[in-house]
This record gives C-alpha cells, structure tokens and sequence, in this order.
C-alpha cells in the first residue's frame, strides 16, 4: 500500500516522450545531442527525486543545467591544463 | 501546464456525479476536479482507492497549486477502511464545503478478502451517506467506475447518481460526453485541438458540408482559442 | 510447554521429558472473543448468547479498542466451548448481524488467532520446551510421492535399503528407538501415505505418540496470494505430541532450522507446529498481539483504521520510498562499504515510530519527522516495545557469533547464526509489514514517517563522509560505498563513529573491497541499483543480484560466472575474461557437463494451464502433469532445456526423467553463458554484440583449439 507517485525517472521518460515529434523533425546528428541532454539529466534523477518538485518539469531542465556546467568545467580544466603545458 | 480546461471541463452541480471512464489513466478525473477546485472556494474531500490519488497528476493538472490547497486527500487499501473514511465525512462536511470525489467507488468492496454479503452492505452504505450528503447539503459528489465493469455494484451506483458522464481518452486528450456535455476543446499539454463541432460554432459551418478541410487538424498553442474558453 | 493439540473438546499439551514426552489433558478451557457495539445491541447479543449451545459464557470486560485509545470501552466477551471454533462462531455472529445494525457499528475482536497460539496466549502457557526438540528427517522424491511409492524414502538422511515394507518398518523402528520431538518431512503428503501404507501392509508404525489417535488433517491444500506472489499452501497434518516441519512450505525453517524456529517460538508463543508453517508476517503479528494484549488492547479482526486525510502537500511529501543514488557504472578499487545495522527497527525504537505515538494531541504542533512535520508523543510507543527485544538479542546474537567462532565452538557458531538469522527476518519484514493493508496494527503514516527519517539519515551520513575525504560511488537505503577522494581521507571507522554519534544509530564498516563492480541495467544506459560484485580485502567475494545468486540459474552456468570474476580479478580485462570463456563454453558444446549441473529450477506463477505464452516453465508444468506429477501454482520445477525452439512439453526435460548429456539444447546453456558474461564485463563498456564480435571464428583461433 502507498506509492502512489510515480518516481522522477518515470516522470523524465514521460516528459522525453511528450516531446518525440520533436525529436523525430531533428537531423540525426542533433538527435544524438538530444539524447545526451536527457541521459544526462537521467544522472541526476537520485537529487531530483530527493527534491521531489510538484511540476517535475523544472527539475528537468536544471538536471540538464547542471550536467552542462559540469560539462563546462571539466573543459575549463582542460583547457588549463593545455595552457599549463603550453608554458 | 496552466493552460486553462474550465471550458472544456463539465461542471459538476450539486448531487452524484458519476464519471465512467474507459482508458488506462484516470485524466478525465483529474481534470474536473482541479476545474472544479478552481471554480469553488472552500474545503474539498477525496477518498481514495487503488491509488488514484497521483499528486503529481494533480498538480500537473491544477491551474495552480492555490487551486489545491483545500483539499484534502485519505487513501483507503481495504473495503472496512473505505466505509470508515466515507462514514467519516459527515462529521467533515458542511454546506461550505466545494466537493467530494470518490474515485473507484466500488473497487475496494470488490476484493476477494471481504466476504461478499459483508462487502455488499458495507458498500451500499456507504453510496446511501454519500446520497445523503449531496442532497441534505447540496455538495457535489464525484464518483467514479470503470466502463466495463457492470456488475451488482456499479449497477447501484448507477442508479443512486443524479448524472453520468462518460469519458475516453483520446489521441488528443480526455473527451468527455454526458446529459448536457459534449467536448468541444479538448485539453493537450502544450497546445489545443479542435474538433470539429467546434469550427462548427465558431465558423458557423453546417455540420453537413464537408469538413476534410478543417478539421481534425492540429493547430499549435491556439491562443485566440485557449482566451476564448476563460 | 512444547506441543499443544486439540481432542474434542479438550486441549492436550505435550511436555517434554528426558526420555520423551508426556501429555497432560486439560477440560475446562474456553477460547475468547470480544464483541464491541452500541449497549443495546450487546444486552440483546448478550441474551441470545446465553442461550447458545457453543457458548460457555458471556460477560463484560473493560479493554482498550485501539492502541491509541486513552479509554477503556466495555465489551462483551464471549467464551466458546469448542477450543478451535472461534472463528466458527464470529463468522456466524457476523451474518446474521448483517443487516439489521448498520455496517461498522458492531466489530469482532480477537477473533482470528491461531488455536495453539490463542490457547498460549490466553492461559499464559508459554510453549517452550525444557529441552532441545530432537528431530527426524523423512523424506521422498516428488516423483514417488505422487506415484504413492515409498521405496524410495530416506529416514534421517540414509535410503532405507530395500522395498516399501522394509521402508516402513525401517521408519517404525527408528520411531521407537530415538522417539523424535519434531517429524521434519520433504512433503506434509508423506504422512497420511505412511499411515495407510503402514495400515495396508500391517506394520505397526505409530506417528502419533497417543496410541488412541493418529494423524489428524487440519486443512486442505489451496493458493494463495500474499504479498502479491502466488503461494500454494499445502494440506496440512498435525500429530499428537509431535510437531511437524513440511521442509518444502516451511519459509522459516528452510531460513532459519530449528534453532531459529525455537526462537521465534519463545518471542511469540506460536508453538513450534504453527510456527512452522507460519510466514514472517504471521509471526511478527503474533508478537503484535501479545504485546497488545498484555497492554489490554483489542485485536481487531478486519483492519480498519485508515489514513488520517492530509493535504496534497504533505501526500506529496511523504508518498515517497528510501533514498538511493545511482551506482557508477564501472570497476572500482580500494572502496568501503558502510552500513547502518537494522536501519528501519532501529528508526522506529529511536524515534519512538508507532501507531498508537504518531500524530498525538498531547504533543501537537511540534514537528518530530524531517521533511513530513508529523508529531511522534514522548509515551513510549507499542512498536518499539515489540522490536527492542529482537535487537538487542540481535546485538548479543552477533557477539556470540563471534566468540563461538574464535574459540572454534562451530556448533554454537551455527545456532547463533540461526537464530539471529531468525530475527533478521522480523526485522527486515517490521518495516514493510507497517505498510501492508491487512497488517492489524499498521498505519501507513508510520510507513511515510520512518522513510523520511531514514532518506534524512542517508544524506547525512554521505555529507560527513563527503567533508572526511570520500566520494559516494552508491548508495541504497541503508548503505553507502565510498572511494576516496584524496591521498589521506579519515579512515572509515572514524566516519562511522561521527555518523552513529550523529544520528544515533550504529553505522558500521561492513566491508572493505579490494574493487567492486556495479553492473549496468540490460538496457546499459545507467548502473542497477541491487547488482554488483567484488572481491574484499579478506579475499572473499561478494555477489549480488547477478546470475549466480539468481534462484534459477543452473550450477554450470553459476560455477562459469564465479570462474569469470576471478579471471577479472587477475586481469581486469574484458578480453581475457572473454578468453576464459571460449573454455566454458567448449565444454558444453563437447557435452562434457552433467545434466545435473545444467538444471533450471523455476516457480510457478500460475497453473501450469493458466500461462498465456508458452515459456519454458509453462512447458515444464505441463510435462510434469503428463508425467503425474502435477505442480500448482508457487511450487517450483526443475528441469533442462532440451529443444527451446522445440514445441510444447518437448522442450524441456525434468528432473524426474534423469535426462542424458545428449538431450540438452547446447545453445540456449550457450546463451546463457554470454549473458552470465556480460553481467561480468558490462561495468567494463562491454555488452554482448561486443563478445560475440570478440569470440567470432577468425577473431579468435584459440576457439578451435578448445573444440
């Protein structure tokens, strides 16, 4: 008994399905962007269900947010280092 | 997605309503109590069964989380429980309250681990306080039962409610039909869709002439539509 | 005490003796139940009552009809003159109340205990024996049990050499001469057929340790669905004087045997015979009742109570389950694994979580349980009273454990291990049983309060890990697995002694691994919560969730998968384990292994009949009916896989049928191999279109050389 609510990754695969005609008009290789950003919103699904948000839409687009600037970091790191070893 | 469904929506009056619906997902529920909630002030009831309480359908359904805060939800796992939450709201409720829903009114009573002529009174006693309640205090009631489920129960059910209302899910969203209610505008997530009665009215096209050309087409966030229906 | 069972209208209890047994018959005893109602109702019930030939008594009692109930209420109590016909009555009462008092507004209590318990229960007689039961194991194959052949028996695990009347004579004589307590059989059925067998053939074989009275059946087989999964439960024999174990329908002897069982007997007064058949749930509702009872609080016969109605808020906050991150798919070296011990009754005896404390008025207003604000009373609570017991005869258990082990007293290593094994079970079902629809004393909001504490405590252990030097690889519930982050993180057992401070519930170092594995879903696209694998620092490895720890996969194909870790663990490298393989699977295509380690054994979910798609269990139900033996539902085949693409019962072989190394379909054992291989090399980023490539002729020529 209980459970009633579906858990946020039932709720991120439902939101990636509301949105197949638009992932169905892309050119194959932004599918392939596409599909990453929602993998990667998938990593955050345990912080995200642990927030447990009323409109699971906005925890959506900031697992996206934060897996980009987590991206955006370990390219900086590389870039300095590149820089570093430039010197 | 706060667009708004009060159009689309058939109100509920005073008295039991009863909703059939057909389709997997309860969307036709959700949606005309939220339309409801956001029509009415004051305290609202929902005795749950079998986990149609989904809040998260609620919230996605409800114009705003304001429109929820009256009320109030009670889940039920076993026939005793849910005649004890139904024989519970007439301590509850008064003239002021907005609504009550009763999802799966007969589901519970249905288990095989209640003997059956125990479950067939506990459940008309329950459907007679719930009659009781929508006409002595003039509240709505919604009950629901799953089309093509006939039996002993819903057959009462059926004959207590004041009205029926059916619903299915469509393509394009929840179509609802009943005495008086006949969708026009179906709800979609992020955009509208017309039927084709709709252009009827709006364009003031007959309903013989041919309408390949209008309809049934989808027509992205038709603003001019959604103000329409405020 | 040790057995109580029921001759008419007397009880019979058994009391153990250095020689055997010895009974003592008791006339006057009157099972009771309660019936609570509007006051006219009960005068009128009282009345009739009266006058009621299966009524000895009628009265009033003061009790308590909930356990959060600050009054005592008066009901009617009932006595009957029949030691088991309780439930008889009420049902009775029941129906013929239907009707004319409106539903809810009569209710039964104490209604549906079971009799040996009840009679425990109501006479203070605790059913513990004097002395350690002595057992005797009979058992037969399935096969001859149905064919009603009783050649083929073992008595206390030797065959019995010879045909069936020896067989029986062998069992008379081992009867008389060690004069067991408990008869431990593969199959309740054996009985009554060594009965009539016995009968038949004119051997004087007595099961029963009264010569008036024998084998007696208590209740026919039937399925039964609990906790949604199909269970057959089989007819069931009571003996007099003597208990019986049906090792096949047995849930806590096949976890615990029967050190386990006799204490579970001790802590909830079900005699070893109901014990036996008992599930956990069962149990743990009778250690409920006797705790209810001795608080003079009714035991309801229908669950009730429902949820006290809440916000959409607050449903939306405590609707949820324990906490979990996502293991990181991948193999990991130098990681420790932290647990918090019995983290669910530990929650509920800390914070004092119970039915009768949640939500008080008394402390209204303060906000007890993170995240959810419920109030929890500062009275001590009715679960806790129940659980603390087990846990602290847990925590002494596991010291005993080891003691026993250092001083290399095995046998007393092994009862301690089973009974704290016993009490693992109850504790590990408390929690979900709190959410269970028909648990008498449940309430779902303690459910919701305990995972709110538990998701808290979770958390806080992974930030004082984190700020200590480690980085959180998984996570689930109860436990966490930790690298560290940097050259001189605090060493785990400091982590845990700040936590347990912290929280106030132990966090334990449960192992260290030299690397650990976690697998990914068969998807690849994120790690599997429940499967990993590794290897400790002590050397030992540990398996979950994948294959070999699956119920259904064959010893060849598990014996494979062991082999296969251990080459990672030398190479860790997906090709030499894929190398590895090409050995396995040259073996069973040479059809080298023996049938008997190439056995599925699965369950069935329904009757054999009843499946809509044609599996292989389906099939081998089938077969198993056209050989007369036939399966219900919950009860489990084994068999190999002779011909998958084959068509109905062709396609597999039972046990029964001893088939050849030559009946057995090599391809699907094959399939079977890459699947136990890609759980083994998928946290590597290999999947199975990967192995096939690397294992394709031409790739590798060290395939022909195995063939």
């Amino acid at each position: 008994m209980g459970r009633t609510n579906p858990t946020f990754r039932d709720a991120l695969r439902r939101y990636r399905e509301s949105w197949a005609p638009f992932r169905r008009a892309l050119r194959a290789e932004d599918k392939a962007d596409f599909d990453r950003l929602f993998s990667r919103a998938s990593e955050h699904a345990a912080a995200a269900g642990n927030a447990n948000p009323a409109d699971p839409h906005r925890a959506v687009v900031l697992s996206m947010l934060l897996s980009q600037e987590r991206e955006l970091r370990r390219l900086r790191e590389r870039v300095d280092s590149t820089q570093q070893t430039d010197e | 997605m706060g667009t708004d469904t009060l159009s689309a929506c058939p109100r509920l009056e005073p008295g039991v309503t009863l909703l059939r619906r057909s389709g997997e997902t309860p969307n036709a529920l959700y949606r005309l109590v939220t339309a409801e909630l956001a029509r009415r002030q004051g305290s609202a009831y929902w005795v749950d069964s079998r986990n149609d309480a989904v809040t998260h359908a609620l919230y996605d359904h409800a114009q705003s989380r304001r429109t929820l805060r009256g009320l109030r939800i009670a889940r039920a796992f076993t026939a005793y429980q849910h005649h004890e939450l139904v024989s519970s709201l007439p301590g509850r409720i008064s003239s002021r309250t907005s609504l009550v829903v009763v999802p799966r009114l007969p589901a519970l009573y249905r288990d095989p681990d209640v003997p059956d002529g125990e479950a067939r009174t506990l459940f008309e006693a329950s459907l007679t306080i719930l009659d009781a309640l929508a006409e002595s205090l003039s509240v709505p009631v919604l009950v629901t039962a799953r089309a093509g489920t006939d039996d002993v129960f819903t057959d009462a059910l059926t004959d207590a409610a004041d009205r029926t209302i059916e619903s299915h899910d469509t393509r394009e969203g929840v179509a609802f039909a009943g005495d008086d209610v006949q969708t026009l505008v179906y709800h979609h997530r992020d955009y509208w869709q017309t039927t084709i009665p709709y252009w009827v009215e709006l364009l003031g096209v007959a309903p013989e002439e041919d309408l390949a050309h209008v309809g049934p087409a989808s027509i992205t966030t038709l603003d001019a539509v959604a103000m329409e229906g405020c | 005490m040790f057995a109580v069972d029921f001759d008419g209208d007397d009880v019979v209890e058994w009391y153990l003796t250095d020689g055997g047994a010895r009974p003592r018959r008791v006339t006057d005893y009157t099972p009771v139940f309660y019936v609570a109602g509007p006051e006219s109702v009960l005068a009128a019930l009282e009345r009739r009552l009266s006058a009621d030939p299966a009524v000895a008594a009628v009265g009033y009692d003061r009790l308590y009809p909930r356990l959060d109930s600050r009054e005592r209420t008066e009901v009617l109590r009932v006595a009957v003159v029949a030691p088991r016909g309780v439930r008889h009555l009420a049902r009775r009462l029941r129906d013929d109340l239907l009707g004319r008092v409106p539903p809810g507004d009569v209710r039964f209590y104490n209604v549906d205990l079971s009799p040996g318990f009840r009679y425990c229960v109501q006479t203070d007689t605790p059913p513990i024996p004097a002395r350690r039961p002595r057992t005797l194991r009979l058992s037969l194959p399935q096969k001859s049990l149905a064919d009603g052949d009783l050649s083929a028996l073992s008595v206390g695990g030797d065959p019995v050499d010879g045909d069936e009347q020896e067989c029986v004579e062998a069992v008379a004589t081992t009867l008389a001469e060690q004069d067991p307590d408990v008869l431990v059989v593969s199959s309740a059925r054996l009985l009554p057929l060594l009965r009539d067998r016995a009968a038949a053939l004119g051997v004087d074989c007595p099961l029963s340790r009264d010569p008036e009275r024998g084998v007696e059946r208590l209740a026919g087989e039937n399925t039964v669905v609990s906790y949604g999964t199909v269970r057959h439960s089989p007819a069931r024999y009571a003996v007099p004087g003597r208990a019986i174990v049906d090792t096949g329908n047995s849930f806590l002897w096949a976890e615990s045997r029967l050190d386990g069982l006799c204490y579970l007997v001790e802590r909830s007064w079900k005699p070893l015979q109901e014990a036996s058949w008992a599930s956990i749930g069962n149990v743990l509702t009778a250690m409920q009742i006797r705790e209810a009872m001795a608080r003079g609080v009714l035991v309801p016969w229908n669950k009730r109570r429902p949820e006290t109605f809440k916000s959409v808020e607050t449903l939306h906050a405590a609707d949820r389950g324990g906490f979990t991150f996502d293991p990181k798919v991948g193999l990991h070296e130098d990681v420790v694994e932290l647990d918090f011990a019995s983290l669910y009754p530990r929650i509920i005896c800390e914070w004092n979580i119970s039915p009768d404390t949640l939500g008080c008025d008394c402390h209204a207003g303060r906000a007890d349980i993170p995240e959810l604000g419920y109030t929890i009373c500062d009275h001590r609570g009715f679960l806790p009273d129940v659980l603390e017991p087990l846990l602290t005869d847990r925590q002494r258990l596991k010291r005993e454990i080891r003691e026993a082990e250092t001083g290399g007293d095995e046998s007393a290593a092994a009862s301690a291990r089973a009974k704290s094994g016993a009490i693992k079970w109850v504790l590990v079902s408390c929690f979900g049983y709190q959410g269970y629809r028909n648990a008498k004393f449940g309430r779902i909001e303690c459910h919701e309060a305990i995972n709110a504490v538990a998701r808290d405590l979770l958390l806080r252990a992974k930030e004082t890990a984190e700020a200590g030097g480690w980085r959180v690889v998984h996570g689930i519930v109860d436990s966490l697995w930790l690298a560290a982050t940097r050259e001189d993180p605090e060493s785990p057992e400091a982590i845990a002694a700040t936590v347990t401070d912290d929280c106030g519930i132990p966090l334990e170092v449960e192992a260290t691994y030299d690397w650990v594995c976690f697998v990914p879903t068969r998807e690849m696209d994120r790690g599997a919560l429940t499967r990993y694998f590794g290897r400790t620092r002590d050397g030992r490895y540990v398996y979950k969730g994948i294959e070999i720890r699956q119920r259904s996969t064959p010893e060849f194909v598990a014996d494979a998968q062991r082999d296969l870790i251990a080459t990672l663990d030398r190479h860790r490298d997906s090709a030499a384990v894929c190398d590895r393989l090409v050995k396995h699977r040259a073996r069973l295509r040479r059809q080298d292994v023996p049938t008997d380690q190439l056995f599925v054994t699965s369950r069935l979910s329904r009757a054999p009949d009843d499946y809509d798609r044609n599996t292989l269990v389906a099939a081998a139900g089938k077969r198993s009916e056209s050989l007369g033996v036939p399966r219900e539902p919950g009860q489990s085949v084994r068999y190999v896989v002779a011909n998958e693409d084959g068509r109905g019962t062709d396609r597999v072989r039972l046990d029964f049928e001893h088939p050849g190394v030559d009946a057995v379909d090599t391809s699907y054992y094959d399939r079977l191999l890459i699947r136990a291989t890609e759980s083994v090399v998928s946290p590597l980023g290999w999947d199975r279109t990967r192995i096939r490539r690397y294992l394709s002729p031409g790739r590798d020529a060290s395939l022909s050389a195995f063939d």
